[in-house]
C-alpha cells in the first residue's frame, strides 16, 4: 500500500487536480505526475472524491458537537450537567451563576436551527402563556431567552424524581394506588386543559414522581411552542413526528389535529402500562414507520388480557387477582381512552377521571354505555337544522351530564359565552351577546337539572342520552322558566330529538317551540323563521310533506321581513329545497339550493350551514333533472374536501360517497360502483356501530349493484338486513321501506321466487300509496313492475 | 527509562466516562426515550470544558476527543453486535439504532475505524476531519475552525479523505 511519504503525493496531486477543472486536469498530471501506476492512483481517487452518495454524511442524531454552547454558561445560569436529550435539544441542569437564588433548575437548550427567525416572536408569546400555567403538579416555566448565537432556550423548574413507571415497580404500588396516583395526573393535565394548554406530549418519561409521591409534569405545552405549524421545513416536520411514536395518538401520528383528545389518548397509554406493565401495542423492534400502522390499525389487547398473559417469571404473587379485577369495567376505561376516532374517547379528561372514580367506589363506570353519547355527538353534527348554537349546547349537555363540577360547567359557560359572542361580533354585536346570554342561560338551567336530579331518584351515573334528554324535558314541563330561555331549550331538545330519530318527540318539542315564538316574540321573524324551518325539518324526515311544506311557507314569509340575505334564509332554502325534491320538483329543489349556495358565499363565515350539504343536495336535485355531469363535479369536489377532514367528516363523506356511486353505476355501471357503496356502508357502519337508518339506506345500495351484477343470493342478504334496520327506526309506513321491500320484490323475482316477488311488490305499493302524493314517479316505478310481474303469473 | 513530558493522554478516561455514562443512561432508558449517543459526547463535552483535572485542554482539543470517544462506542458497539447474536436489551436497542443509522452512511463502521486508522498513520489531520465532521457532526466551517485552515481547504480535503475511504472500502475496490 501507499507508504507514508507516498500518501503525501498523492494527496497533494488529488488536491491540485480536484481544485482545476476537469479539462485542466489532464494537462496538469501530465505534467506533474509521470509515474503510470501513480497517476492510476490518483485518478480513481479523483474519481471517488467526485462520487456523489451520502457516504460519511453526517446522520442526524439530535445534538452534536455543533449543537454546543461555547462554554457553561447560558444567560445567567450555569451549565452543570446534561440531563437528557432528544429531538428537540439537549436538557441541562444548572444553577443560577449568580447566586440571585440557590434553587436548580433544568434548561432545555432548543436545537439550533429549529426555530425560524419569523418563530421566534411566537414562541416568546407561547412562552409566557405557558409560563402563567401553575399548578402543583406541574413543574412551572421559570423563564427563558436566546442564546447569543440565536438558540432559543427555556428554563424550567428542576425536579427529582423518578419516571412514573419505574417509580410504581420500585415501591410496589397495589394497584389502587396507582390508580389513585394516576388520578392526580389527570388532574394536572385537566387544570391545563382548562387553561388552553394541550400536553402533547405525554409519556412516561415526562411524569416524575417525587420522593414524596407527587406527580410532577414535565414539559407542558412545549411539543406546540416548538410546532413551526404553518412555517415549516421538512426537517423540523420529521423532527418533531420522530418524537415518540409510542404515545402519540393515531391522529397526530397522521398529522392531524392535535386536541385535548390526543392527551387523553396518551393518558390511555400511560393508563394501560400501569395497570398492565406493558405497552397496549407491541412496538419492539419497529421503525418509527411501523409503529405507526401499528397504531393506527391494530386494537390493543384488552388490559385484562395482556396482564394475564404476561411471562411468568414477571409475575408477582396476586397476578391472577390483579387480572381478574381488570376485566370489565377496567378494559372498558382504559379500552374508551385509547380508542383511535377523537370522538369516541372520553370528552374530556375529567371525564376519563370521574369514570376511574367510580371505578373506585364500586359505581358502574360509563365506558361501557359510551355509545348513544357518541352517536348523538355524531348525529347532531351532520344534523341539517344543527344551528351552531344548538349544537354547542347539546355537546355541552352531554359534557355536564358526565358529572362534571359546577365549577367546571361555569368555566365552560363562560367561555361558551365569549366564543358566541365573538363568532358572531362582525354581524351584530348586539344580537350576538343577547344569543350568548341566551346560551348561557339555557345552559345554567341545565346544569342545574342534570346535577341537583330530577325528582326522587336524582342524577343516575349510567342514563343513557336518551334518559338525560328525557330527565330534561320533563323537568322543563314541571318547572317555571322564562319564555326566552323555554323557547330555547325546547328547540334544543327538538333537535337532540331529531338527531336521535325520535321524531314523534322531536316534533312535540319543535311545536312547543313554534307556538312560544309566536306568543311571547310575534315581533321577532328571525326566532319565528327559525322555528318554523325546524318543525318543517322533522315533518320532511316524517315525510308529513303537506304539513312540512305549510310550515315552510310560514318560515318564508317570517324570514322575508328581514331582507332576503339574512342568514336565516340558509337553512329555510336547504329545508325547502329537500321538501321540494321529496315532492319531485326537482326543478323548484334546485332553484331553493342554488340561492341558499349563492348566499352562503355571500355571508362567508356567517352563515351556519355546511356549504357542503347545500352542495351534496344541489348535486342530488341535479341527479334527478338527469344533469349528472355537474352532480358528479359537484360531489367529486365534496368528497375531496371531507376527505381532508376525516374523521370527523365520516358522516358526510360516506352520504356524499353515497349519492356519488350512484352516479358512476348510472354512467360506467355498476362494478364501478361497488367500492362507492362498499366504502360508504363501512364508514356509516364504524360510526353508527351498525345501528341506523343510514346503515340501512348504505345496505340497500350495495344490495342494489350486486342484483344488477346478478349476485342474487348477496343481494338479497343485503336487502334483507336493510329492511330490518328500516322498521326498527323508521315502523313500517315509511317510504324508504317501500323502495327496498321493491328491491326485494325484484330479487325474488329473478330468483324466479313469484310468490314471494308478488308479497314484497304489493308491500311497497301499499305503503307507496298511503305515504307518497298522488302521482309521484316512485309509485309509478312500482306500479309497473308490480304489473310486468303479474303479468308473467297470468302466464304461467 | 526516559521519563514522559507529556501530560497523560486523557483520552482512556474519556472513553471510560463516556461508557459508563452510556451504560446509566440506557438502563433508565425507556421505550419512550429519545437519548441520542451522539448527547452522550455533549454531556462529556460539557464536562471536558468544565473539568477542573482537563483545564489545560482547550476547546478544539475537547472536541477531538469527543468526536473521537464517539466513533470509539459506535465501533465497540458494533464489533460486539457483529460478534453476538442481538439480545432485545435496552441498550442493545438503542445502540443498535445509532450504529445503523451511521452504518447507513459508511457502509460498515468496524471497516470504517480500521480504515480510518490506516489513515491516522498516513495524514493524521485527514483522520481529525473525519472524526470532527462524521462522529462529532461539525460543520465545514466550524471544523475549518477547530484545525486552524481555510472552510474551501477543508472542502476539498474533505473530498479526498472521504474519496480515498470510499474507495478503500468499497467491494471490488479492495486489493
Amino acid at each position: 500500500m501507499t507508504s507514508n511519504h507516498g500518501f503525501g503525493r498523492l494527496k497533494e496531486l488529488a488536491l491540485e487536480a480536484l481544485s482545476r477543472t476537469s479539462e485542466e486536469r489532464r494537462a496538469f498530471l501530465d505534467e506533474h505526475c509521470q509515474d503510470p501506476e501513480l497517476r492510476i492512483t490518483v485518478e480513481k481517487l479523483i474519481s471517488a472524491a467526485e462520487t456523489e452518495s451520502s457516504f460519511l454524511e453526517p446522520p442526524d442524531l439530535g445534538p452534536t458537537l455543533q449543537h454546543l454552547p461555547a462554554e457553561k454558561r447560558l444567560g445567567a445560569y450555569e451549565l452543570i450537567e446534561v440531563i437528557d436529550s432528544g429531538g428537540m435539544g439537549t436538557v441541562y441542569r444548572a444553577r443560577r451563576a449568580d447566586g440571585a437564588y440557590e434553587q436548580e433548575v433544568a434548561i432545555k437548550l432548543i436545537r439550533a436551527g429549529l426555530l425560524s427567525a419569523s418563530l421566534r416572536a411566537r414562541f416568546e408569546r407561547e412562552r409566557q402563556l405557558l409560563a402563567r400555567l401553575q399548578h402543583p403538579y406541574i413543574t412551572r416555566l421559570i423563564d427563558g431567552g436566546t442564546t447569543a448565537d440565536g438558540q432559543p432556550y427555556l428554563v424550567m423548574e428542576f425536579v427529582q424524581g423518578a419516571p412514573i413507571l419505574q417509580h410504581c415497580h420500585q415501591t410496589h404500588l397495589t394497584l389502587r394506588e396507582r390508580l389513585l396516583l394516576f388520578l392526580e395526573v389527570c388532574e394536572a393535565v385537566e387544570h391545563a386543559h382548562r387553561n388552553l394548554i394541550v400536553h402533547r406530549d405525554l409519556k412516561p418519561s415526562n411524569v416524575l414522581i417525587t420522593e414524596d409521591g407527587e406527580p410532577k409534569l414535565l414539559d407542558f405545552g412545549i411539543a406546540k411552542l416548538l410546532d413551526p405549524e404553518t412555517e415549516t421545513t421538512d426537517e423540523t416536520q420529521t423532527l418533531l413526528r420522530a418524537l415518540t411514536p409510542a404515545y402519540a395518538s393515531p391522529e397526530q401520528l397522521r398529522d392531524e389535529p392535535v386536541t385535548t383528545a390526543s392527551d387523553v389518548y396518551s393518558l390511555g397509554v400511560l393508563l394501560y402500562e400501569l395497570v398492565t406493565d406493558r405497552h397496549p401495542h407491541d412496538l419492539e423492534g419497529c421503525t418509527p414507520g411501523e409503529a405507526k400502522r401499528v397504531i393506527c390499525a391494530s386494537d390493543p389487547v384488552r388490559p385484562s388480557q395482556a396482564h394475564a398473559n404476561r411471562p411468568k417469571k414477571r409475575r408477582g404473587p396476586g397476578a391472577a387477582s390483579w387480572s381478574r379485577r381488570l376485566k370489565g369495567d377496567l378494559d372498558n376505561v382504559v379500552l374508551k381512552a385509547l380508542r383511535k376516532e377523537p370522538g369516541r374517547r372520553y370528552a374530556t379528561v375529567e371525564h376519563l377521571a370521574d369514570d376511574l372514580r367510580r371505578y373506585l367506589e364500586n359505581l358502574p363506570v360509563r365506558a361501557r354505555r359510551a355509545t348513544p353519547l357518541y352517536r348523538m355527538g355524531k348525529l347532531v353534527r351532520r344534523h341539517p337544522f344543527g344551528v351552531g348554537t344548538v349544537a354547542t349546547l347539546l355537546l355541552v349537555i352531554a359534557a355536564a351530564f358526565g358529572g362534571l363540577s359546577a365549577g367546571f360547567a361555569r368555566a365552560e359557560e363562560q367561555r361558551l359565552l365569549a366564543e358566541e359572542a365573538r363568532k358572531l361580533a362582525s354581524r351584530d354585536a348586539e344580537r350576538a351577546l343577547n344569543e350568548a346570554r341566551r346560551s348561557a342561560r339555557v345552559l345554567g338551567f341545565l346544569r342545574e337539572m342534570l346535577l341537583f336530579g330530577n325528582g326522587e331518584e336524582g342524577r343516575r351515573s349510567d342514563m343513557t342520552v336518551r334518559e338525560m334528554l328525557d330527565s330534561v324535558a320533563d323537568s322543563l314541563e314541571r318547572l317555571e322558566v322564562a319564555p326566552d330561555t323555554r323557547t330555547t331549550l325546547h328547540s334544543t331538545l327538538g333537535a337532540a330529538y331529531h338527531g336521535l330519530g325520535l321524531f314523534d318527540l322531536a316534533e312535540a318539542h319543535l311545536r312547543l317551540n313554534v307556538k312560544l315564538a309566536r306568543e311571547h316574540f310575534p315581533d321577532q321573524p328571525r326566532r319565528a323563521a327559525e322555528a318554523h324551518s325546524n318543525l318543517a325539518g322533522v315533518l320532511l324526515e316524517q315525510h308529513r310533506l303537506e304539513e312540512a311544506e305549510r310550515q315552510i311557507a310560514s318560515a318564508s314569509e317570517r324570514a322575508a321581513e328581514l331582507g332576503d340575505d339574512d342568514p336565516v334564509w340558509l337553512n329555510l332554502l336547504n329545508i325547502r329545497g329537500l321538501i321540494h325534491r321529496a315532492q319531485a320538483r326537482y326543478a323548484d329543489s334546485e332553484a331553493d339550493l342554488r340561492r341558499a349556495l349563492a348566499l352562503v358565499t355571500e355571508l362567508g363565515k356567517e352563515g351556519d350551514i355546511d356549504p357542503l350539504l347545500l352542495k351534496q343536495n344541489l348535486a342530488e336535485a341535479l341527479t334527478y333533472q338527469n344533469e349528472k355531469k355537474e352532480a358528479r363535479e359537484l360531489l367529486e369536489d365534496c368528497a375531496s374536501e371531507l376527505r381532508a377532514n376525516l374523521p370527523t367528516a365520516t358522516v358526510k363523506l360516506a352520504s356524499v360517497l353515497n349519492n356519488l356511486a350512484s352516479i358512476v353505476s348510472d354512467s360506467e355501471g355498476p362494478l364501478s360502483a361497488v367500492p362507492y357503496y362498499q366504502e360508504t356502508l363501512e364508514l356509516y357502519e364504524t360510526v353508527y356501530d351498525g345501528e341506523h337508518p343510514h346503515v340501512a339506506i348504505a345496505l340497500n345500495n350495495l344490495a342494489k349493484v350486486h342484483e344488477k351484477l346478478g349476485e342474487l343470493d348477496r343481494a338479497q342478504a343485503l336487502y334483507e338486513r336493510s329492511l330490518g334496520l328500516f322498521e326498527h327506526f323508521l315502523g313500517n309506513e315509511h317510504p324508504n321501506l317501500a323502495v327496498v321491500q321493491l328491491n326485494l320484490g325484484s330479487v325474488h323475482e329473478a330468483q324466479e321466487d313469484w310468490i314471494a316477488a308478488k308479497y314484497h311488490m304489493e308491500k311497497a305499493l301499499e305503503i307507496q300509496v298511503n305515504s307518497l302524493p298522488l302521482g309521484h314517479p316512485a309509485t309509478a316505478t312500482t306500479r309497473h313492475s308490480l304489473g310486468l310481474l303479474l303479468h308473467r303469473l297470468g302466464e304461467w | 527509562m526516559a521519563e514522559s513530558a507529556l501530560p497523560p493522554d486523557p483520552f482512556p478516561a474519556i472513553y471510560d466516562e463516556l461508557r459508563r455514562l452510556a451504560k446509566h443512561h440506557l438502563k433508565a432508558q425507556r421505550r419512550d426515550h429519545t437519548l441520542q449517543p451522539t448527547a452522550l459526547v455533549h454531556e462529556v463535552y460539557l464536562r471536558l470544558v468544565s473539568g477542573q483535572e482537563l483545564e489545560q485542554l482547550d476547546r478544539t482539543a475537547c472536541l477531538r476527543l469527543a468526536a473521537r470517544a464517539m466513533r470509539s462506542v459506535l465501533v465497540d458497539h458494533a464489533r460486539t453486535r457483529n460478534r453476538q447474536k442481538r439480545k432485545a436489551s435496552g441498550e442493545r436497542v438503542m445502540l443498535d439504532e445509532a450504529v445503523a443509522a451511521y452504518e447507513e452512511r459508511a457502509l460498515d463502521l468496524v471497516a470504517l475505524d480500521e480504515a480510518l486508522e490506516a489513515l491516522q498513520v498516513l495524514d493524521e489531520r485527514l483522520a481529525a476531519l473525519i472524526d470532527l465532521r462524521f462522529f462529532g457532526g461539525l460543520s465545514v466551517e466550524q471544523t475549518a475552525a477547530v484545525l486552524g485552515v481555510s472552510a474551501r481547504t477543508i472542502k476539498r480535503e474533505w473530498q479526498v479523505a472521504r474519496g480515498w475511504l470510499y474507495e478503500r472500502l468499497s467491494p471490488g475496490e479492495r486489493s
